[in-house]
């Protein structure tokens, strides 16, 4: 009785760790590159590349054949032929698959936007894509999002097997762009994709000339409900916005706090000594009072020059937070008029 | 010591036991077939065999089947470690989630993922059951007092099933994770599992699966109490420690995995009791098919009744546990 369980209990434990080890070493480094580096990050790295590869690319399509990018996570993406059953995982991604003169077969579930997208299949929610869902519709090219979906790339990949997968999104304002020129290679579509960059870069225009030779103001972006809210830091999508707009984030010296990356969490007492001259407000969850209606109605924030002067303003939830696409284009112009209303 | 040739009992719990296997065949075939959109069970075995539809076989083969496997061994490897704890606590209330051993498997995992920020899940295994077993020796510390009563075990393993649970929310709510896939794992979920998370945990289900059921038997002396099993023979100390590296090891596997997934543990090895009676060796095995045949139905229930958004299966386990358990205690009182 003894000495048996002992030499089980060992020959147990060595067989298994054996087993595991030669089992799992399949699985490489690829998250690692992957998730480790965000689409802000290669954004620029990407854009290198992308406007290396356009030329290749315009050739290749407009032959017929394949057409090849490089998406935001550095993946090099290859489509036999231009694609006709897209599916889409994300709001964002959708929104910039239409706007280079794309069209789904397939939407994730908050996806409402363009108009006339919410008659397409369901593919569930895109945080837990339904990869069944998506494989049932038989796509020729699925469109994730760089920035909410790259921790899933492993799973998404392994999932879909041999259908091509682009990561596309934005982080950043300049992200929008990057993203239609690697749709429109991918679709053999540049005409297209190049009237959409030139409308992001116009409105870009539009937003530094109106912000030229003014003060900049001090911005405070603020998400969430009245009683719990988090603050957007300038590497945030809203964040980025205001950087393009030249104002000073009240929040750019803190770190990010909080589950999500590019925000963090501010007391009472570090906003109002803030001295914020906007404030941008997202709300979030259910129906109900707003994130301004909040601020304007705690006495806490009166003296507080945005509220004094009348610049708390409500912004949309899914142009400003919830899906980063082209319509940031015209969320930049509307944001130049909260910032610089002087200039109009 | 008893041997293992068949006794009378074990001969009765044959019927049992192939009825388990039998039922978990076919869930799995069901679960197989059920999904996004139905297939026949021809269309399933077409997919499997010949590969002919090749969206058919895509789903069939590294979507559906992946999971089901998960799923199956999942629910084994918890079932088994509910029936060594209970029969090493003698506390009907033995279940690797009560006694701190699923918290010591989160936590590990969950600093393993947080700490390091890409960390391949090859290693996510691995720190789970090394957190399982840091949980145990707590346990195992704490309770002994020249040697180990089953009240203070249990009792201690409750304690640090309520530390860890603690940290590793403490250490999920400070990350920058996303929320939703930090809630998936602490309800505990299958979503996106595939073959690689199949290679993750079949050999510690098929060894420490195959070393629980060879141990069963020191169970039934040990069922009798301390003093009686040293009487005939056994080194109690031991045999116990050896028991609970098993089930440690069954865990921790099922944790890194599938997340904190409650109520098999605790609930499958009283159903299989009361099929098969006391002994353990019919005990484990039974509880193995049957948290198998649980998890695989639960699985699939988690994932068509609000397709296409996936509920996490240890919301459906609890729901359906919770109820059935009382049922239980009720019915056999």
């Amino acid at each position: 009785m003894k000495k048996p369980v002992l030499l089980l209990l060992g020959a147990l434990l060595v067989s298994v760790s054996l087993l595991s080890a030669c089992s799992s070493d399949d699985d490489g480094d690829s998250t690692a590159e992957a998730t480790a580096t965000t689409a802000s990050e290669t954004a620029t790295a990407t854009e290198a590349a992308t406007e290396t590869t356009t030329a290749e690319a315009s050739a290749t399509t407009a032959a017929g054949a394949e057409g090849t990018a490089t998406d935001l996570l550095g993946r090099e993406v290859t489509v036999a032929s231009p694609p006709e059953r897209i599916v889409t995982l994300s709001p964002s991604a959708i929104e910039i698959l239409y706007a280079v003169g794309g069209e789904a077969v397939g939407r994730s579930t908050t996806a409402v936007h363009p108009e006339g997208v919410e008659s397409l299949e369901d593919i569930g929610p895109s945080y837990q894509p339904n990869f069944e869902a998506v494989l049932a519709l038989d796509p020729d090219l699925v469109i994730a999002d760089a920035s909410a979906q790259a921790h899933l790339l492993d799973q998404i990949t392994a999932a879909l097997g041999d259908v091509p997968v682009v990561f596309v999104g934005a982080v950043v304002y300049d992200d929008v762009a990057t993203s239609m020129g690697i749709l429109g290679q991918l679709l053999g579509k540049q005409t297209e994709a190049e009237a959409a960059i030139a409308e992001m870069e116009a409105a870009k225009a539009d937003a530094e000339a109106a912000a030229a030779d003014q003060t900049p103001p001090k911005v405070l972006i603020i998400d969430g409900a009245p009683d719990d809210f988090f603050v957007a830091l300038p590497d945030s999508w809203p964040g980025s916005l205001v950087e393009v707009l030249g104002g000073e984030n009240v929040a750019a010296s803190q770190p990010a706090a909080g589950p999500f990356p590019g925000y963090t969490q501010l007391s009472l007492e570090a906003i109002l000594a803030s001295e914020a001259d906007v404030i941008l407000a997202i709300t979030l969850g259910p129906p109900g009072a707003t994130l301004s209606q909040g601020i304007l109605g705690e006495t806490a924030y009166a003296d507080l020059p945005a509220v004094q002067n009348g610049r708390v303003h409500e912004i949309d939830a899914e142009v400003f937070l919830q899906a980063p696409g082209p319509r940031a284009a015209d969320g930049l112009r509307e944001l130049a008029e909260y910032l610089y209303p002087a200039a109009r | 010591m008893a041997t293992s040739r068949p006794s009378p009992r074990m001969i009765r719990a044959a019927p049992a036991l192939s009825g388990a296997a039998l039922l978990l065949v076919l869930a799995m075939l069901l679960a197989v077939s059920v999904g996004a959109f139905l297939l026949t069970p021809s269309e399933v075995l077409r997919g499997l065999i010949e590969r002919g539809d090749p969206v058919t076989a895509r789903i069939v083969h590294d979507l559906r089947l992946p999971r089901v496997m998960i799923a199956a061994l999942v629910g084994a490897n918890l079932a088994i470690a509910g029936a060594l704890l209970q029969g090493i606590t003698r506390n009907p209330l033995g279940d690797p989630h009560l006694l701190g051993f699923s918290a010591g498997a989160g936590l590990f995992a969950v600093i393993a993922i947080d700490v390091l920020p890409a960390t391949p899940t090859a290693i996510v295994t691995p720190a789970a059951f090394v957190g399982s077993l840091v949980s145990a020796a707590v346990v195992y510390a704490l309770a002994w007092r020249s040697g180990i009563t089953p009240v203070r075990f249990a009792l201690a393993g409750v304690a640090v099933a309520a530390l860890f649970t603690a940290l590793s929310t403490a250490v999920l709510a400070t990350s920058d994770r996303f929320t939703q896939s930090v809630l998936a794992f602490l309800a505990g979920g299958l979503y996106g599992s595939g073959w690689d998370e199949v290679q993750h945990i079949w050999p510690y289900t098929l060894i420490a699966g195959a070393g629980a059921i060879v141990m069963a038997d020191n169970l039934n002396v040990l069922a009798l109490g301390d003093d009686v099993a040293r009487s005939l023979g056994m080194r109690v100390e031991r045999v116990r420690l050896g028991l609970v590296v098993v089930a440690a090891l069954l865990t921790g596997s099922a944790v890194a995995v599938a997340g904190l997934l409650a109520f098999i543990g605790l609930m499958v090895p009283h159903v299989a009791r009361l099929a098969v009676g006391g002994d353990y060796r019919a005990v484990v095995p039974l509880s193995a098919l049957l948290g198998a045949l649980l998890l695989v139905l639960a699985d699939t229930l988690a994932r068509v009744v609000i397709a296409p958004v996936e509920i996490p299966v240890g919301i459906v386990t609890a729901v359906l546990g919770a109820p059935a358990l009382l049922l239980l205690i009720r019915t056999r009182t």
